[in-house]
C-alpha cells in the first residue's frame, strides 16, 4: 500500500525533474552573426564576442545576449577563418598567447596552434571551427556549440 | 504560581523529562573532544540563518543573479558581512567535519556498534561538499560560473547517465535561467532537508550508543559539556567573523562572461582533485570523479577492516592511511597554489579580472544593472554609445598622431578652443592635417583681430554653442566685427545658405553636430572642402544624437572626465 502511494508520488516527481533532459531550453536564431569589419582581421587572431539579437532562455526572452566568442584570423590564402573560443576539453574559454603564438586554455593548460590544431594538453581534438561568410565587407559568424570531450565533433 | 504554570505545561508538553536529560550523568564524561559534533551543528545553524538572510535579497535568474549579489555585497546594510560569514562558514563546516572524522578515527569510533553512525557521518561530509558546488554558481560571477562549468563538464563526460544528470541539474542544453533556479532549489531547499534527516539520524545513533569514553568520570551534560560546547562555539564564531573580514568577505568577481578566458579554480577543499587532475594526464576523468568515490568507499569499509578493539596494528594501519591521505592532499594542494602564484601570466590576468570586477561593481552601484544581466553593466556608463562609435568610426581621424582632421577633445568649442582656432586655423590640432582644407585656395587665414575685438569675436561664436555663461555686451560688439569683416567672406551666421566655409549658426550645439554627422559636405557646411564620410545612412538616428550629445559635453569636459569614461574590459 505504502509502496503504491510512494510510486504515485515519485513517478510524476521524477518526470518533472527530468523535464529538461534532452531539451533545448536555451536557444537563439541560427543565422550568421555580424562580428567585425573584414579589413580589421589580420594574421594574428582577434577575439570577437558573438552577440545574439535575441535568446530564448526557458521562460525569458532577452535581446543582445553574448553567446560566446570567435577567434578570427586571416590565413596564408587570405581567407578569414573562425575558431570557437570554447575549449573542446571542459568548455572553458581559451586565450591567445602572443609570445608563443598559440591558443592556451587557462583551466587545464590545453594548447593549440594558430589553425586550432591540438598541440598539447588534455583536449582530445583541435579547436572547433565556426562557419564564416563575408557580406559587404563585414565578417559574419555562425555560432555552434559542440559537445565537450571526444575526438569527434558533435553539436551539443 | 510558577510551579502551577510549570505543572500545566508539563502535563501537555512533557518538557521536564526532556530538560532532565541534561542533568543525568553521561557515561564517558565531558570533554573538549566532544564539542566537535555540537560545533558542527552550531555552524550549520549559522549557515541556515545567514542563508535565510541572504535569500531575502537574492534573485536566481541570469538577469538578476549577479546584480542581486552585487547589491547585497555593496549596498545592503551588513550584506557583505553576512555573505562573508555564509561563505567561510561552509569552509569552517568542512574543517570541523574533517576534524571530527580524524578524532573519531583516532579513538576507533567507527568500530562496532557505531558503524552506521560512522556512515551517517561520511554522508554528512558528502552533503556538505554539495553545498559548496551548488552555492558557488549562484553568484553568477566569473569565479562561480567557470568553476561550475568545469565541474559539470566532468560529470557530463563520466560514463553512464552523467550527461542526463547534468542536463537535469543545469536545466537543459546550456547554462541559463533554469541552472540558477535548479541550483538555488538544491542549495536552499533540497540539501537542507537531506542534511536535517542525516543529522537527526546521526544524533539518534549518538544517543543510542553514547559518546566515546574519555576515561574521565561520568558527568551531567549541563553544565559540564554544555559550557564547553558554548565556549568553543563562541570562539569559533569570533574566529569565523575575523577570518571573513581578513579575507575580504565572500568576494564577488565581475559578471559571468562566456567569452572570457578565465582561470577557473575550485574551492580550496577540491584543490587536491584539481592538482591531481592536472598532474596525471590520461587518468584525468577517472581521478576527478573516481577518486572521491574510492576515498569514500575505503572510509566506509574501515569498520569491516578494524571492527573490534584489541587489534592495534589494524588501527594503526587505518590511521596511517588517513594521515598519509591527508598529508598528500595538503601537499599537492600547496604545490598547486604555489604553481599558480609563480605563473606571471596568470597573475596578470587575475589582476585584470579584479580591475574589471571593481569597475563592474562601481557601475552597478552607480547606474543599476540593466535587465539583460550583469554583463550589460559595461554598457551603462555615460556616453557608452558615443564612445563605442568614437572608437570604431571617429578616432582614426580625430585622435592620435596619424589623424587627418582636427582634434575633437575636451574643451571642444570652448572659448579657449575658438580663440586658438581663430589665431591659427592651420595649426596641427585644428585643420593643419586636413590636407583638403589647408591646401585649398580658400583655406582660412589667421585672424588679424586682437585684444577686445578678438574677445568679442570669440564670444560671438561661443554664444552659438548655447552655453549659459555668455557675455551679451561682447556678443553685440562682435556682430559688426563678424558681419563687416573678413569672416563674412566665407561664413555666415544665418544657417542654411550655401557658403565657402561652414555656416556658424548653432556652432558647437547638438543641432550643429547632428548636421555635420549626417552630411558634413552639405553646401551650408564644409561643401567642397569636405573630406569626412556622411553618416546619414550608416548610423541610426539615436546613434547620431548620442554622438552629438557627447560632442556637446566635451565643451565643458576635462581630460580627467574623458579618462573616466574609458572602459576597462579584460580580454
Amino acid at each position: 500500500m505504502g509502496g503504491g502511494v510512494g510510486a504515485a508520488l515519485l513517478v510524476p516527481a521524477a518526470r518533472l525533474v527530468g523535464h529538461a533532459v534532452g531539451r533545448v531550453v536555451v536557444s537563439s536564431p541560427t543565422d550568421p552573426i555580424d562580428a567585425i569589419a573584414a579589413d580589421q582581421v589580420g594574421d594574428l587572431p582577434v577575439r570577437v564576442p558573438l552577440v545574439a539579437a535575441s535568446v530564448r532562455d526557458a521562460y525569458a526572452s532577452t535581446a543582445n545576449v553574448v553567446l560566446g566568442a570567435a577567434w578570427l584570423r586571416r590565413g596564408q590564402d587570405g581567407q578569414i577563418a573562425a575558431l570557437s573560443s570554447v575549449c573542446p576539453h571542459k568548455g572553458c574559454a581559451i586565450g591567445f598567447a602572443e609570445g608563443a603564438k598559440r591558443y592556451e586554455c587557462p583551466c587545464h593548460s590545453a594548447t593549440f596552434d594558430l589553425d586550432g590544431n591540438r598541440l598539447s594538453g588534455p583536449a582530445e581534438r583541435g579547436l572547433d571551427p565556426l562557419p564564416v561568410v563575408i557580406e559587404r565587407g563585414r565578417v559574419k559568424v555562425t555560432w555552434v556549440r559542440y559537445q565537450n570531450g571526444g575526438a569527434d565533433r558533435k553539436p551539443a | 504560581m510558577r510551579a502551577r504554570i510549570g505543572d500545566w505545561l508539563d502535563e501537555r508538553v512533557g518538557h521536564r523529562e526532556v530538560l532532565a536529560q541534561w542533568q543525568r550523568p553521561v557515561a564517558g564524561g565531558a570533554s573538549f573532544a566532544h564539542t566537535l559534533s555540537f560545533l558542527f551543528a552550531f555552524l550549520l545553524v549559522i549557515e541556515a540563518v545567514s542563508g535565510a538572510l541572504l535569500a531575502l535579497y537574492y534573485a536566481p535568474s541570469t538577469g538578476a543573479a549577479w546584480a542581486s549579489v552585487a547589491y547585497i555585497e555593496d549596498q545592503v546594510t551588513l550584506g557583505s558581512v553576512v555573505r562573508g560569514v555564509h561563505r567561510w562558514g561552509m569552509s569552517a563546516v568542512v574543517i570541523v567535519a574533517g576534524l571530527h572524522l580524524v578524532v573519531t578515527a583516532l579513538r576507533g569510533g567507527y568500530r562496532r556498534p557505531r558503524e552506521v553512525q560512522w556512515w551517517l557521518g561520511l554522508g554528512l561530509i558528502g552533503v556538505v561538499t554539495l553545498y559548496s558546488v551548488s552555492g558557488f554558481v549562484l553568484r553568477w560571477d566569473q569565479y562561480g560560473y567557470w568553476a561550475t562549468k568545469v565541474e559539470l563538464a566532468y560529470v557530463n563526460d563520466a560514463p553512464g547517465p552523467g550527461r542526463q544528470l547534468v542536463q537535469a541539474v543545469q536545466g537543459g542544453n546550456e547554462f541559463g535561467n533554469l541552472t540558477l533556479t535548479h541550483f538555488y532549489a538544491l542549495h536552499a531547499v533540497v540539501l537542507p532537508i537531506v542534511t536535517l534527516l542525516l543529522a537527526w539520524a546521526f544524533r539518534a545513533q549518538a544517543r543510542r550508543h553514547g559518546v566515546l569514553p574519555t576515561g574521565g568520570p561520568a558527568r551531567a551534560a549541563w553544565p559540564y559539556q554544555s559550557v564547553r560546547n558554548w565556549v568553543v562555539a563562541a570562539l569559533a564564531l569570533i574566529a569565523l567573523v575575523a577570518w571573513s573580514q581578513h579575507a575580504g568577505g565572500a568576494g564577488l568577481d565581475g559578471p559571468a562572461d562566456p567569452t572570457a578566458a578565465y582561470d577557473a579554480r575550485p574551492q580550496w577543499y577540491f584543490r587536491p582533485l584539481f592538482a591531481l587532475v592536472n598532474t596525471f594526464g590520461s587518468l584525468r576523468t577517472f581521478i576527478a570523479l573516481g577518486l572521491p568515490l574510492v576515498v569514500f568507499g575505503v572510509l566506509a569499509a574501515v569498520p569491516f577492516f578494524d571492527g573490534r578493539p584489541g587489534r592495534p596494528r589494524r588501527h594503526y594501519a587505518v590511521l596511517a592511511m588517513l594521515f598519509v591521505g591527508l598529508a598528500g592532499a595538503i601537499g599537492v594542494s600547496m604545490q598547486s597554489y604555489a604553481k599558480d602564484d609563480d605563473d606571471q601570466e596568470l597573475q596578470r590576468r587575475t589582476h585584470r579580472f579584479a580591475r574589471e570586477a571593481a569597475r563592474a561593481r562601481t557601475l552597478a552601484k552607480t547606474h543599476g544593472v540593466p535587465a539583460p544581466g550583469g554583463l550589460a553593466v559595461f554598457t551603462t556608463p555615460r556616453f557608452y554609445v558615443a564612445r563605442t562609435l568614437w572608437a570604431s568610426e571617429c578616432a582614426s581621424c580625430h585622435e592620435g598622431d596619424d589623424r587627418k582632421a582636427p582634434v575633437l577633445g575636451p574643451g571642444l568649442a570652448s572659448r579657449a578652443h575658438i580663440r586658438s582656432l581663430l589665431v591659427d586655423p592651420s595649426a596641427p590640432e585644428h585643420y593643419g592635417l586636413a590636407k583638403k582644407i589647408v591646401e585649398d585656395e580658400n583655406a582660412m587665414p589667421k585672424t588679424e583681430a586682437t585684444g577686445d575685438d578678438l574677445d568679442a569675436l570669440v564670444e560671438l561664436i561661443y554664444a552659438e554653442t548655447g552655453a549659459t555663461d555668455v557675455d551679451p555686451a561682447k556678443v553685440e560688439k562682435g556682430k559688426p566685427l563678424f558681419d563687416d569683416g573678413p569672416c563674412a567672406d566665407c561664413h555666415n551666421r544665418a544657417g542654411t545658405d550655401a557658403s565657402t566655409g561652414p555656416n556658424l549658426a548653432g556652432y558647437g550645439s547638438r543641432r550643429f553636430y547632428e548636421a555635420v554627422l549626417r552630411d558634413s559636405g552639405a553646401p551650408n557646411l564644409f561643401g567642397k572642402l569636405d573630406d569626412m564620410p556622411a553618416y546619414d545612412d550608416d548610423l541610426e538616428p539615436n546613434q547620431i544624437r548620442a554622438m552629438a550629445d557627447y560632442l556637446v559635453w566635451l565643451r565643458t569636459a576635462t581630460p580627467a572626465d574623458l579618462e573616466a569614461l574609458k572602459p576597462s574590459r579584460a580580454p
